[in-house]
């Protein structure tokens, strides 16, 4: 427990000192301390329930709603951010889940509004052929990376371009845009079947869905799988040295594509989970750049499923309260400055570690102890 | 500087070089104490260290790899030529014949050590720290790094020579200090001791003895791995051989002649034409994870890049190869009190320290990575062992474990094939060898046809 | 003092500093309550924002400055006397009756948004802080406002440039909900019958976003206009694809303007600041080009290249409905705002060009017209083939 804690201690500072920055940054700008408070206490009702507000007037869904908003804001990053997470296991840096992310929310868009199944099963193949097309489109920068040799970094930014230029410059405004009376416009392509709609946990009380359950469990399979399966260890063990992994019999490049091929299966399952659970179409535009914020998600959780799953619930939470922020003024972008902040602290956690283990390189712990005795 | 691994002699050369600070004591140059507060202090006070890993830059070329760091420039534009001259008349005046416009990467491991040589000395070191400068060298090369200290210390450059081949210290220092777990046990005068009085000396034991040389006590077996015209088209070149259940066959061999690219073809990280028979079947172009499975075990030659996954624990290290089967796994799932249990086991039985299995590996100073590496294979009690410089980087002690244990699993009936550069070690284990020229192997000899002088001249290509 | 310490030191203080301040803050808000009748007029950017200079900013002017009488400074709101509201209006709805002035009580909510994904939460946080109404500003906000209105049958909303729409597509009305929708194809004849008569070569470009049927009225209304002017000009048409990249504008109005078109008008959003980018450049190299605005005024961009812009209303349909609401008027169903009803027009002609008066004269004259229904604007490809001048 408490390595598990001096490991997340890096992450956590960062938060809070990115917090604190902002808070400080706040008042200064306004000259007004209070507003500051005021703006985070609206940060947390809006995150995680509008207390005040349901002692004051007994209506549930003051507070049940904030739980809806961060919850499915946290469903995508952690999704997004495990995509991330994965693919890192194996050494490889995955930019492309925004690429991935928009092929699966296209193939749940169109399975939710064009194919007819029972409302048990249909967000279950929706979300599942998310899946799949996010894992054949994550493939493809794994072949050219063992294949080829090509940079996945390089390769995963290109595919994302090609992904947003085939599908929402092209598909979605063009041959899937959905069908209107007259010189009406909708944005988007056509409206998901109600059969295909995740189920919302509250009914009406919340926009919460199965999307974040889904997206939790996942979180706990993952880790089960690194740490605790045979297959796990082995995909470490070529991301930690690929070298020595091949000379002990691992199949490096097998495990190279199944594991690309999950990180783009789990950034794809982000985007049936944003259509299915709260869009119910792709929409002109796929929403925030989750696939991008994944990488920063799973940075401050150190690329650990628990880690990714604590971070991402926290800033779903940071983002959904953020927006009431805006009651008192704040800028709309204010969540992205906190969490930019926290990435940049954590990227530095090199500097963290310094502080922390308060002498850097120390001669290893047997030869001072040899010094002393 | 002698001793054993984990002595304390890289710990106390960093303390030299400014990289720790130490706890307690005092460091003196020319008769002044300094405080060094990082490794550009002890550069500005004259202190070059040549660490045993090089710190250079593969693409570079020698002259730029040199001034890296302190360029010369002309209006604030780098100057390469003025780099080549200055590196060109470095190079010149101590003698070192190097091309300061090659690429790093294109030279031989020998001429990188002279660049990091010649880049302490391009710096104004006084005082040269080499860090068991001749592990990574050819016997030629050694010779010739030898020749070069001796020159320097001529010229009035102060030489701190670490090593453990005690004969070479002994040919190389006017002085000869020897630290026994982090001490110094002794300082003796070069030429008034001999090898066997250090050797005793830095293991603290009157049992130094040199290490004996045993044949098979058994007649050996049937034939267990056979190679037949195997050919990369590069580097081997129709290499045929046998080794019996029960012998340990040497390679022998200067460094560059094919051997580690035959080790990476018998181990399946290399294509090649050709047969290769493991246990009478036909493995050539088999995985490396089909032939573990049909009994194959490897100990590689650079043991970071691929004996060792350095982030992880050792415990799990030594899992890595047989990690899916019992005690380490049960179905799909680690087995993990199983592994810890049998990790601890293997750390206590080949004297793997500090005894934790939880400890990341990489903190392992490279002895007891290389008894890691050996106690997994061996562990998995392979009937075909291939084994590439077991011994190189480490201390005597251990270099007399690591034999007896190589003959105690022949002698439980394993086929080993040895590759070694070290000609002492081939001839003390083998009981068959050939030598390596150029990718061919020459025809096998036997124990008694083993000849020091005849072999040094096959592995000059003489026959 | 170690480095673990004193981290741990200041995350303290911070939070000493935190403590009180919550406290105060309790305080502050119950003594801010405000007496009388407050109406929480609540407002939702689309992604464009405050600040487009565009269609947001028109909606936001309609329920900052005119309905509330309050000026947004960056921090937050300073008041506005009525002189200074009314210097803001053009000349036409400065002389409207009833005047356009400061509605009491009017309170301001503005949340803009980050993603299409917080269309719905922000309605919803404007219904849970008892907004009255709560305006959707553009068509992307469509669904959300349907999902909103739905679960909060007490609020009443306004959504700006779409009908509500079924999942096949169909228009259909809530209880609750107010839809405008404005003619464009009426606003875009009357520039496209500027256009052609202030031509001198009879070659015009428009330059549309995306193609997508709200911006094919414009099209299709701007052609009309300009052959009923001169049938024999030609209309240069292309898109860009996009309705945030200034740069596809620039080139595709760039070309256009190589092609020999002399007045261009776009319909494209941000790029169309790119449009009037190149039309300005293509001025400054001398040559005798125009470019007609959109939505707002966008005058300003360049004063001397744009002709006139045709403007939508959204500030007069944004401020109506605020003024209905509080007069207990509110009405739901869907509204087209064409000329007749002040919705579209076209922006006050500020440069001088060869028989000025003449043009402006015809133009008014075609939108009597077309206010007395003897000339009916198409609004579709369709209609536009058939249409006669």
């Amino acid at each position: 427990m408490k390595r598990v804690f001096h490991g997340a201690l890096p992450s956590l500072l960062s938060i809070a000192l990115a917090l604190a920055i902002c808070f400080v940054a706040l008042a200064l700008s306004r000259s007004d301390v209070h507003l500051a408070t005021d703006a985070y206490a609206q940060m947390i009702f809006g995150g995680v329930g509008d207390f005040p507000s349901f002692t004051e007037s007994g209506r549930w869904g003051v507070l049940t709603r904030p739980w809806g908003e961060s919850t499915s804001r946290a469903a995508l990053l952690l999704l997004t951010g495990l995509s991330v997470a994965v693919a890192f296991s194996v050494g490889l840096f995955n930019i492309g889940a925004q690429g991935q992310m928009t092929v699966g929310a296209l193939l749940a868009a169109v399975v939710g509004a064009h194919v007819s199944l029972p409302a048990g099963i249909h967000p279950l193949v929706g979300l599942l052929c998310a899946a799949l097309a996010g894992a054949a489109y994550g493939s493809i920068a794994a072949v050219l990376k063992v294949r080829r040799g090509v940079h996945e970094v390089i390769s995963t930014i290109m595919l994302n371009w090609i992904a947003v230029n085939l599908i929402e410059n092209w598909l979605v405004t063009g041959p899937l845009r959905a069908h209107s009376e007259g010189t009406v416009s909708i944005a988007g392509t056509d409206q998901i079947l109600p059969t295909a709609e995740l189920p919302r946990l509250l009914s009406d009380g919340s926009r919460i869905h199965l999307g974040f359950p889904i997206a939790v469990l996942i979180a706990l399979a993952l880790w089960a799988w690194l740490s605790r399966l045979r297959h796990g260890f082995e995909t470490r063990a070529v991301g930690l040295g690929p070298e020595a992994a091949r000379t002990a019999g691992i199949p490096v490049e097998r495990r190279i594509y199944q594991a690309m091929a999950l990180s783009g299966a789990l950034a794809g399952l982000a985007g049936g989970v944003l259509v299915l659970g709260t869009e119910f179409r792709f929409p002109a535009v796929l929403g925030a750049p989750y696939g991008f914020d994944g990488i920063a998600i799973a940075l401050i959780g150190q690329n650990h499923p628990i880690g990714v799953a604590v971070s991402a619930l926290f800033f779903g939470i940071l983002r959904a309260g953020g927006t009431r922020m805006q009651l008192l003024g704040v800028h709309k972008s204010f969540p992205e400055l906190i969490q930019g902040l926290a990435l940049l602290f954590v990227a530095a956690r090199y500097v963290w570690r310094k502080l922390l283990s308060g002498r850097a390189a120390r001669p290893s712990p047997r030869s001072s102890e040899v010094q002393r005795a | 500087m002698v001793g054993e691994n984990g002595a304390g002699k890289s710990t106390l050369m960093n303390v030299l070089s400014g990289l720790y600070r130490p706890d307690a004591g005092e460091v003196w140059i020319d008769g002044t104490q300094v405080h060094f507060r990082g490794p550009g202090d002890a550069i500005r006070r004259g202190i070059g260290m040549v660490h045993q890993h090089f710190m250079l830059v593969p693409p570079l070329t020698v002259a730029e790899n040199v001034v890296l760091g302190r360029e010369p420039t002309r209006r604030g534009l780098l100057d390469l030529e003025a780099a080549v001259d200055q590196v060109g008349e470095t190079c010149r005046r101590f003698g070192f014949k190097l091309d300061p416009r090659a690429r790093v990467e294109d030279l031989s491991v020998g001429s990188q050590q002279k660049v990091e040589i010649v880049k302490a000395l391009h710096r104004g070191a006084q005082v040269l720290i080499l860090d068991e400068p001749t592990a990574v060298l050819t016997p030629q090369e050694a010779d010739e790094l030898v020749a070069v200290t001796r020159s320097l210390a001529a010229d009035g450059h102060t030489v701190v020579f670490i090593s453990h081949k005690l004969r070479e210290v002994l040919s190389v220092a006017e002085r000869i200090v020897v630290l026994r777990r982090g001490r110094k046990a002794a300082e003796v005068r070069a030429s008034e001791t001999t090898a066997e009085a250090l050797a005793e000396l830095m293991v603290g034991e009157s049992n130094a003895a040199k290490v004996a040389s045993q044949g098979a006590r058994a007649p050996a077996g049937p034939v267990a791995l056979r190679g037949e015209a195997i050919d990369d088209g590069v580097a081997v070149h129709g290499v045929s051989f046998t080794v019996r259940a029960g012998e340990i066959v040497g390679i022998a061999g200067v460094d560059g002649n094919g051997q580690r690219e035959l080790a990476e073809i018998l181990t399946g990280l290399r294509p090649a034409s050709g047969s290769l028979r493991l246990m009478d079947t036909e493995v050539l172009g088999a995985s490396p994870g089909e032939l573990r499975a049909r009994g194959l075990g490897h100990v590689p030659e650079d043991r970071l890049l691929r004996a060792i996954v350095g982030p992880m624990s050792v415990e799990e290290n030594l899992a890595l190869g047989r990690h899916g089967r019992p005690p380490f796994a049960r179905g799909p799932f680690i087995d993990f009190s199983g592994r810890r249990a049998h990790a601890a086991s293997l750390l206590e039985s080949w004297d793997v320290r500090p005894r934790d299995p939880s400890q990341r590996i990489a903190a392992l100073s490279g002895g007891n990575q290389q008894k890691a590496v050996l106690a997994r294979e061996l562990d998995a009690d392979p009937k075909v062992l291939v084994v590439v410089q077991p011994t190189r980087g480490l201390d005597i002690a251990a270099v007399r474990s690591v034999h007896e244990r190589l003959r105690a699993h022949r002698d439980r009936g394993a086929a080993i094939l040895l590759v070694s550069l070290d000609l002492d070690e081939v001839l003390a284990l083998s009981d068959r060898l050939y030598v390596i020229f150029g990718g061919r192997l020459s025809v096998e000899l036997a124990r008694e046809d083993f000849d020091e002088r005849r072999i040094g001249r096959m592995m000059l290509g003489a026959t | 003092m170690t480095p673990t310490r004193s981290i741990l030191f200041y995350t303290a203080a911070a939070a000493l500093i935190l403590i009180p301040g919550c406290k105060k803050s309790e305080e502050r808000s119950a003594s801010e309550k405000p007496a009388g009748t407050v109406l929480k007029v609540g407002i939702v950017t689309d992604v464009g924002g405050r600040g487009d200079q565009s269609f947001n900013d028109s909606a936001l002017r309609g329920l900052e400055l005119w309905a509330a009488g309050k000026k947004y400074t960056g921090t937050g709101y300073v008041d506005t006397t009525p002189a200074e509201v009314k210097a803001t209006l053009p000349p036409d709805l400065a002389a409207r009756t009833p005047p356009i002035e400061k509605l009491p009580g009017v309170t301001p909510l503005v949340l803009q948004s980050r993603a299409q994904e917080d269309y719905e939460p922000n309605l919803q946080l404007l219904a849970d802080q008892g907004a009255g109404l709560i305006i959707g500003t553009g068509f992307m906000l469509e669904n959300a406002i349907e999902a909103a209105a739905k679960r909060n049958p007490d609020s009443k909303f306004l959504l700006i440039d779409s009908p509500l729409l079924d999942a096949a597509g169909k228009p259909f009305t809530l209880p609750n909900v107010r839809t405008v929708v404005f003619k464009e194809e009426e606003g875009s004849f009357l520039v496209g019958a500027m256009a052609g008569l202030v031509s001198k070569d009879g070659r015009v470009g428009f330059v549309g976003g995306m193609e997508i049927p709200l911006i094919k009225k414009f099209e299709a209304g701007f052609k009309a206009g300009v052959r009923t002017t001169r049938p024999e000009a030609t209309v240069l048409t292309a898109y860009t694809g996009s309705f945030n990249n200034v740069a596809a504008g620039k080139q595709v109005a760039q070309d256009l303007i190589a092609k020999g078109a002399d007045v261009v008008f776009h319909a494209a959003g941000s790029d169309g600041l790119g449009v009037i980018q190149a039309v300005k450049d293509a001025r400054a190299a001398g040559r005798q080009v125009y470019a007609i605005g959109v939505d707002s005024d966008q005058s300003h961009v360049a004063p001397d290249a744009v002709l006139t812009s045709m403007v939508k209303r959204v500030d007069l349909a944004v401020y109506e409905t605020v003024r209905d609401l509080a007069a207990g008027r509110f009405t739901a169903g869907d509204a087209a705002w064409g000329l007749k009803e002040g919705g579209v027009t076209y922006a006050p002609v500020r440069i001088d060009f060869p028989q000025r008066a003449a043009v402006l004269e015809k133009v008014e004259d075609l939108r009597r017209q077309i206010i007395e229904g003897s000339i009916r604007v198409p609004a579709t490809d369709a209609d536009l083939a058939s249409f006669k001048p």
